[in-house]
């Protein structure tokens, strides 16, 4: 399940790239939807949905074929749920460039929801009545696209510290560190001849750098499009200082979203993960949770944000555009929220049914406390794909050839073009 | 209704070839393009199209954008200026060359000395020819998964160094050694295809010429380089070729080993080109840096071509 999700975040950005060369025409808005608000109504007896779901392990599919299923009883709506295994991305804008794209798509908010909307190939939901309400606005702020709601957000992603209890209460720590400082302090006492204090991935390519190291930039008061801020240098000098005291393996430039595998096998007491560690009940590590430390304390952290949300094809007619708003809606709710999160690991993206799911799993807490502040980092645009590459060669050349942080970083910005 | 004669006959009565009928010649031109179109229209398809649509694309702003639009701005030469700005395009090259100069002499010398010892009979000489094949015939994305492993920190190679109280390192992480690393890799998935052909070459040096120098007190190093390599010459210079322009390309086991780090230390051109065109969608950039690639495959092989004649014109 988890492997199956990091093959997707790896594989999206690159499979992009080739997908779009599969286009041969841009999409155009129907626009044809009414203003009333079909999410609201309640039968639409005749209309047939496609539905593609891009997430392909059991039991989410099989979950959400369920949700699907039992809401278009409830609406009148004949609904086919199909699960695109494989390249999703390719499959998805090959359908949008033939103008076939299925009634309802699942689109990952930071690279696929954008490119289709940009194209036109999505509804506008606001018009078709879908709503928002429940959901922080970083949240909500996902589904749209220069200001215009084009998916609703379903399950959402963010970052949190894991750690190894047992190896905390051993050095004599009894809670997690809240600054930088702490924080290389408590790696450095954590460490042993068998356990490395921390893993963090750093090689670059994959993504994997984008997600575990933005918290850090973040935490630190750093804005991620600027690679010289005093932020980004701190937290790359965070890193430094793991490696340096060998809390952290220099290792770590060629471990990816793998970089993980250290903390759950037990080479490592401190890792950054996401929200499917929570449920995955084969982890041997008892383990807790944690917010990311800030520079200086009494800062406020913060972590990167992105999610899953569904977006209706503007192809189609009005009255399945509003059958289709309605169906995503349904699936949306509350309790199919919190089943999802149970079931995969997701954080939902209604506030109420976060609270459900930490009531659950306790140890979500640092992952919903962080949502509302959260950042998003689609906002960069194509800018982003560049950073990721400039704060990966600044953590390796700072970690591995002895530079200073700010060296490396204005190296590395220099060679990429920012 | 009169029938048209079928041949016409000349007043000796002797027919005369039909017009419409080909002569010789032309049946032979028309044969020779019968089999010349195919070819021609597999390379045009398969070789001049893409070249030329790269070559069109390294010349444009040819981004994501393009696939949608359809539009990709002329931008002349800028794509090949940006380029050439990239601090790391030196150290790429310099990787590459490193990469294949090292590779292609290892290979050489190691794959002749597999050779030569796969031409004795000895215990194991049926099979280990056969075993030794296998990393050839392995994906280079499975070749570098393995060797990840094997050179992490705490992976088998380190294990057995440890065992014998031998200096440690992470190999792939420390800048000192990653490129070195990658340059064994590349030498282990290769060199069995050349033990293999050299092994194959072999079996054509003259039996009696090897004996007469033997009986002549010729010892084995001198009945290697005055018999054996220049009869096998023909075979390991085009070995040599195919190698170099293959490893000039190398990128996959590149990404799979390091991704081009530790901070670029093991880029290669392949890579730079793969980073811009997947990781940044400047496919216009992408193509000017296979344009370079291109550029150095075309130099080696005029040199080669240079040497090559000079060499058939000595022997004439």
């Amino acid at each position: 399940m988890t492997e199956s999700r990091r093959l997707g975040l790896r594989i999206a950005l690159p499979a992009i790239g080739v997908a779009v060369a599969l286009l041969l025409a841009g999409c155009s808005s129907s626009g044809g939807a009414s203003s009333t608000s079909a999410a609201s109504k309640t039968n639409f007896g005749g209309v047939k949905l496609t539905v593609w779901n891009s997430i392909d392990y059991n039991p989410y599919e099989a979950q959400q074929k369920s949700f699907f299923e039992k809401c278009g009883k409830k609406l009148g709506i004949t609904v086919d749920d199909q699960t695109i295994n494989g390249d999703y991305a390719s499959a998805l804008l090959k359908a949008a460039g033939s103008k076939s794209l299925p009634g309802i798509v699942q689109l990952s908010t930071d690279v696929e929801l954008p490119t289709l909307a940009a194209e036109g190939a999505l509804a506008n939901l606001h018009s078709l009545g879908v709503s928002t309400e429940g959901e922080s606005s970083s949240v909500s702020s996902l589904g749209t696209y220069k200001g215009t709601l084009y998916g609703l957000p379903s399950n959402i992603e963010n970052y949190a510290i894991f750690y190894d209890k047992v190896a905390f209460a051993n050095a004599g720590i009894s809670t997690p560190p809240a600054t930088f400082a702490d924080f290389v302090a408590d790696a450095k006492k954590v460490t042993s001849s068998t356990e490395a204090g921390v893993a963090f991935s750093g090689q670059s390519g994959d993504g994997s750098v984008a997600a575990y190291f933005l918290p850090w930039i973040l935490s630190a008061g750093g804005n991620p499009a600027d690679p010289t801020n005093p932020g980004t240098i701190a937290a790359v000098n965070l890193y430094k200082k793991l490696v340096a005291n060998g809390s952290l393996s220099k290792e770590f430039v060629d471990w990816g979203w793998n970089s993980t595998d250290q903390w759950t096998a037990g080479k490592a007491v401190i890792t950054v993960d996401g929200p499917w560690e929570l449920v995955d009940s084969s982890l041997k590590v008892k383990y807790a949770t944690a917010p990311f430390p800030t520079l200086k304390a009494g800062q406020k952290p913060q972590v990167g944000l992105l999610g899953y949300a569904y977006g209706v094809s503007a192809t189609l007619s009005s009255k399945e555009q509003q059958a289709a708003a309605a169906l995503i809606q349904c699936r949306s709710s509350e309790a199919n929220q919190v089943a999802t999160a149970i079931a995969g690991g997701y954080i939902p993206a209604l506030t109420a049914a976060q609270q459900a799911f930490v009531a659950k799993v306790p140890s979500a807490k640092s992952f919903v406390d962080a949502v509302p502040t959260a950042y998003n980092p689609a906002k960069l645009g194509t800018k982003w794909n560049t950073l990721q590459n400039v704060f990966a060669a600044a953590l390796q050349d700072a970690a591995t050839n002895g530079d200073s942080a700010e060296q490396a970083l204005a190296k590395a910005a220099q060679a990429k073009g920012q | 209704m009169t029938e048209a004669p079928a041949v016409r006959r000349r007043r000796s009565g002797r027919p005369v070839p039909d017009r419409r009928r080909l002569s010789l010649a032309s049946r032979r031109r028309a044969e020779l393009w019968t089999f010349l179109v195919p070819a021609i229209v597999f390379f045009a398809v398969f070789f001049v199209y893409p070249l030329g649509y790269g070559v069109y694309m390294s010349t444009t702003n040819f981004t994501t954008a393009t696939f949608f639009t359809g539009q990709s701005p002329f931008v002349g030469l800028a794509n090949f200026i940006a380029i050439f700005q990239d601090p790391v395009l030196g150290k790429a090259i310099v990787n590459t060359l490193l990469i294949t100069v090292a590779s292609v002499v290892v290979e050489l010398v190691v794959g002749l000395a597999l050779a030569l010892l796969f031409n004795r009979r000895f215990p194991g000489s049926r099979w280990l020819p056969t075993l030794i094949l296998l990393p050839w015939l392995l994906p280079s994305v499975v070749i570098g998964t393995i060797w990840k492993w094997l050179l992490a920190g705490d992976g088998a190679v380190n294990g057995i160094l440890s065992s014998l109280h031998l200096p440690q390192d992470t190999w792939l992480a420390d800048p000192a050694t990653a490129l070195g690393a990658v340059i064994v890799v590349s030498i282990w998935g290769s060199l069995p295809y050349w033990s293999i052909i050299l092994s194959a070459a072999l079996k054509q040096v003259p039996e009696d010429q090897l004996e007469a120098s033997q009986l002549d007190g010729a010892d084995g190093w001198q009945r290697l380089v005055h018999i054996v390599i220049p009869t096998i010459w023909p075979v390991i210079s085009v070995l040599v070729v195919m190698s170099v322009v293959y490893t000039l390309l190398i990128v996959d086991i590149v990404l799979v080993l390091t991704g081009g780090g530790p901070a670029d230390d093991t880029a290669t051109l392949g890579l730079l080109s793969y980073r811009s065109a997947f990781d940044l969608f400047q496919f216009g950039d992408a193509a000017a840096y296979g344009m370079l690639l291109l550029l150095i495959s075309l130099a080696f092989a005029i040199v080669y071509t240079w040497l090559s004649g000079r060499q058939e014109r000595r022997a004439e």
